[in-house]
């Protein structure tokens, strides 16, 4: 609001609570989803120290392979699980409403392009899987 | 007569440092809306009440203010959704207080204007040469979002624009995006600096509540995304592509 608007006539500036995110289902659930992303990036993060411990060689590796076998750590990856599953599952049911694919004049209904993000998480897991199985 | 209390927000310039709230008991009838009851307050009970209406139908987008913590047209909200229990009505949020529930829309207004929410042609042809025409596919594209009533609930939905003011805010950029994916508009070229801005689309974190509480069922959020995807797609094509985006 710039100072010229205010200065038109008095008012009063309504503030906004540092707890707005409680006042509705809807803000909340922004929130955990926006929380969502820091577990997203401390999987990349303990990903990242994995790669660097596989450089510096094989005993380094198990060394660190060896840290990830406490309870703490095997719950914190079901917590990152958990978080990284509503991570993309929240944003992919928001695909339909950015994308807007055309073929000519027709519209591809928002739930084949839901379906697509689904069909490529799975074919690129299965992938993974089996690159990850095989070695 | 059964009866339904409605407790709105006061606030008086001249004589109150902050808002208060003041409960009326008004009768009840199953067809009354929100508005109706604040009608009444004014007309029988207190004539000092302030509040902005006008078509009584949904149209017009004056009447819009907060009901039990959620940003509504007061012409479109029964009593009978809430009763037996109280009602409360505030002004929108995000917005600064004039008076009572009217709030002070200028800066929503300074938006709109920034936009440059008409048609905009590189060349006007005369009217000799007739309109200019466009396919029912082509209309499909903006439709949506021509149907903005410029009622501001969205801004008052929308917690990146009360955390941040300076944000251009759903309805003015859904507006912008109308006409720039108009057939016959050719003024994105000018409407970019001020949707690309920061204060534009990116810093839109898409919490979508604007879309949730539009009555017009523009879809702002999607408005703001698309653009996302729209600028960025011509930012992309602009660096390998010698001749930019088209």
């Amino acid at each position: 609001m710039n100072q010229e608007t205010l200065n038109r006539h008095p008012v009063y500036k309504q503030p906004m609570s540092a707890t707005w995110w409680l006042s509705s289902r809807n803000y909340f659930l922004f929130m955990v989803r926006e929380v969502s992303a820091l577990f997203v990036a401390l999987f990349a993060v303990s990903y990242l120290v994995g790669l660097y411990r596989l450089s510096q060689g094989e005993a380094q590796y198990t060394a660190y392979l060896e840290s990830l076998q406490t309870p703490f750590a095997g719950l914190s990856f079901v917590v990152i699980l958990v978080f990284a599953l509503y991570h993309t599952v929240t944003w992919f049911s928001l695909t339909p409403i950015v994308m807007v694919v055309r073929l000519g004049t027709r519209v591809i209904p928002p739930q084949l392009v839901l379906l697509t993000n689904y069909l490529v998480w799975l074919i690129l897991s299965g992938i993974l899987f089996c690159l990850v199985g095989t070695s | 007569m059964n009866e339904i209390t409605i407790t709105v927000t006061r606030y008086d310039p001249e004589k109150d440092s902050q808002p208060y709230e003041q409960s009326y008991s008004v009768p009840y009838r199953e067809e009354m809306v929100v508005l109706d009851a604040i009608n009444h307050i004014k007309d029988h009970i207190d004539g000092t009440l302030s509040f902005r209406w006008s078509c009584r139908m949904g149209v017009c987008g004056s009447c819009g203010m907060t009901v039990n913590g959620v940003p509504k047209l007061t012409c479109a909200v029964f009593l009978k959704d809430y009763y037996p229990n109280e009602i409360k009505v505030a002004p929108l949020a995000n917005f600064p207080i004039i008076r009572d529930l009217v709030i002070d829309m200028s800066d929503f207004m300074d938006k709109l204007q920034e936009v440059k929410p008409w048609m905009i042609r590189d060349e006007e042809k005369p009217v000799s040469e007739g309109e200019h025409l466009q396919s029912p596919d082509q209309l499909a594209q903006f439709r949506q979002f021509s149907m903005c009533i410029n009622c501001m609930l969205c801004y008052a939905a929308c917690p990146v624009y009360g955390n941040d003011s300076s944000f251009i805010g759903p309805a003015a950029i859904a507006i912008a995006h109308r006409y720039d994916m108009d057939s016959r508009d050719q003024g994105q070229d000018q409407r970019t600096p001020i949707i690309g801005s920061h204060e534009g689309i990116w810093e839109c974190t898409f919490v979508g509540e604007c879309s949730e509480v539009c009555p017009k069922h523009v879809d702002p959020a999607a408005a703001i995304q698309r653009s996302k995807v729209q600028l960025t797609k011509d930012y992309m094509l602009s660096m390998i592509w010698p001749w930019g985006k088209s």
